[in-house]
């Protein structure tokens, strides 16, 4: 298995697709700010993480769909993985293989995505007063689960397809309804779903709606409220691996018994 | 010839109600040049996929150097090359980016492999261009390399020479013959051009609709293939006899229905016909036979057919 990696690893790094995407999320996340009007004096470490944090709400699981879905389905359409059951890889190292690709490209790359240009403006303009540091860094240790839990649906979903064009438009769809469905439950039945589906979790992790009015050295500012209920992290963490495992499990059996294209 | 690296017994492919492969039982040997032959649809293909465990039997046993679970194949397989229908490739690589990272892939720690295969295969000098500016030819050389990478001790080929100018074909049927010769490689290699096929092998599998009409080595194929002249008299005993002692004649068989082959003094026909005449045995049948191993196999399979139908 770890052969297998190093050389998907050798392969993922010649992506022009996977730079392009990096690029582009992090060209997004950088210029955001400023698309709502906040100038650069204005700008401090943690209000740019309070008003990146909610944009990764939307940008994580369409980065990792496409990062899950070109390293485990463009290798069926080019027969990368029939070589390696060829070569003697049994099917459980190449799926673990790619499984641990996806969420690795996918955690780091939301990692870095999120944190450099936190760390840079803080070096540059300082944190400021707008958020907690340590509550901030607890919820995103929490949002790596449901981002978890995203990936490997995306992995199913890629496993079940076998094609990486198909599984990204079949992701967006699914990621588009499931949002409208939760939103519709939410708004017509006031039924609240937190937890049970990974895109409200993430949300509910990501975007800080309570916030107050300080008076801080002159200038009225918003602080937001960023401590997490210990109840809403538990949860996250319990229901993303539960759930992450049982689609790893359902993809895996799926690829065992399918005679390759 | 040694031990057996492949035996497959009662091997069974089946969709839905139709049967691709069905009660297949072969073996093949260390050290053979083995030819699977059969039209399109045959099932060579499909066996060559179930041999590298891309396409799970519905029926049957296979062994791979003696094993038969599912781990077991796995590690066999390692020792083993395949090149089956189109050659991997990753488009937009090159031939020493895609070959390095199958090195990597196969956890072959010489780097200098690499080169070694593309020279061996003659694509040394592709340099930068990516796979997807390859011709045909080019792609199933780069299979090719792909498939020694390993240094495997058996190589399992389909239809290799597809594609390639008459050249190139000639190169790869050498370099096939000095690796079985040189690195004892055992070839399994299907085909349909059966021309290309006899220059090669030393057995031969022939198949059709998915069953085995029939395994035959080289030797005895050549026999089978061989111009001579069948000779039916009214003492076929005595016929036998007489070409032996009057015209000195060795090569000769005898068929299961009594009737004689003659394998020699093929232009002799006259003199044979008035020996048999003189000596008291009366010809009744004397035809010059000639079978190539197309005809060889289009006759056993139109046989099969009448059989079978």
């Amino acid at each position: 298995m770890w052969n297998i990696i190093k050389a998907q690893n050798y392969q993922i790094k010649r992506d022009n697709v996977v730079w392009y995407g990096y690029v582009f999320a992090f060209i997004l996340l950088l210029l955001l700010p400023f698309s709502s009007g906040v100038t650069w004096k204005e700008l401090d470490g943690s209000g740019y993480a309070v008003m990146t944090m909610g944009e990764l709400t939307f940008l994580a699981p369409l980065l990792t769909l496409v990062l899950t879905t070109r390293i485990c389905g463009r290798d069926y359409s080019d027969k990368t993985i029939n070589y390696e059951v060829l070569a003697g890889h049994s099917r459980k190292e190449i799926y673990f293989a790619r499984v641990i690709l996806s969420l690795c490209w996918s955690v780091t790359g939301i990692v870095i995505l999120a944190l450099l240009p936190i760390l840079v403006i803080t070096i540059l303009k300082g944190w400021g007063h707008t958020a907690d540091a340590v509550n901030l860094s607890v919820r995103g240790f929490f949002v790596l689960f449901p981002i978890l839990r995203i990936v490997c649906v995306w992995v199913l979903l890629t496993f079940l397809v076998k094609n990486a064009g198909k599984a990204m438009v079949l992701g967006y769809m699914f990621y588009e309804v499931i949002m409208v469905v939760a939103l519709v439950l939410q708004e017509s039945f006031q039924m609240t779903f937190t937890i049970q589906f990974a895109f409200s979790n993430l949300a509910a992790l990501m975007e800080l709606k309570n916030f107050m009015l300080e008076y801080v050295d002159g200038s009225d500012i918003f602080v937001m409220e960023t401590a997490l209920k210990p109840s809403l992290a538990v949860q996250t963490a319990a229901v993303s691996l539960v759930a992450g495992a049982i689609c790893l499990a359902l993809g895996y059996l799926e690829f065992r018994r399918s005679d390759m294209p | 010839m040694g031990n057996t690296v492949i035996e497959v017994k009662k091997l069974e492919k089946q969709y839905g109600k139709q049967k691709v492969v069905q009660d297949l039982s072969f073996r093949i040997e260390e050290g053979m040049i083995c030819g699977l032959i059969g039209p399109n649809g045959a099932g060579k293909t499909t066996i060559m996929k179930m041999l590298g465990g891309l396409v799970l039997p519905t029926g049957g046993e296979m062994e791979l150097f003696g094993g038969s679970t599912e781990k077991e194949l796995a590690k066999a397989r390692s020792r083993i090359s395949f090149m089956i229908e189109t050659p991997y490739a990753k488009e937009k690589m090159t031939a020493r980016e895609n070959l390095e990272k199958q090195r990597i892939q196969k956890g072959i720690p010489d780097k200098k492999r690499v080169d070694e295969v593309l020279k061996l295969v003659g694509l040394e000098h592709t340099g930068k261009k990516f796979v997807k500016n390859f011709s045909l030819g080019m792609r199933q050389r780069l299979g090719i390399a792909n498939a020694l990478l390993s240094k495997p001790e058996i190589m399992i080929l389909d239809e290799p020479t597809n594609g390639l100018d008459p050249e190139g074909i000639v190169e790869i049927r050498e370099l096939l013959l000095k690796l079985n010769r040189q690195e004892h490689i055992t070839i399994l290699i299907s085909s349909h051009i059966l021309s290309e096929l006899s220059l090669l092998c030393t057995d031969y599998l022939f198949l059709q609709r998915g069953r085995l009409l029939q395994a035959v080595s080289e030797v005895e194929l050549r026999k089978l293939c061989k111009e001579y002249f069948h000779i039916h008299t009214d003492q076929d005993a005595l016929a036998v006899t007489v070409l032996q002692e009057k015209l000195g004649i060795k090569e000769i068989e005898v068929e299961e229905d009594g009737s004689i082959r003659l394998y020699e003094q093929l232009d002799n026909i006259r003199e044979i016909s008035r020996t048999l005449y003189e000596q008291g045995v009366i010809p009744l049948e004397l035809r010059v036979c000639e079978a190539n191993l197309e005809q060889y196999y289009m006759d056993m399979a139109g046989e099969q057919n009448v059989e079978h139908h």
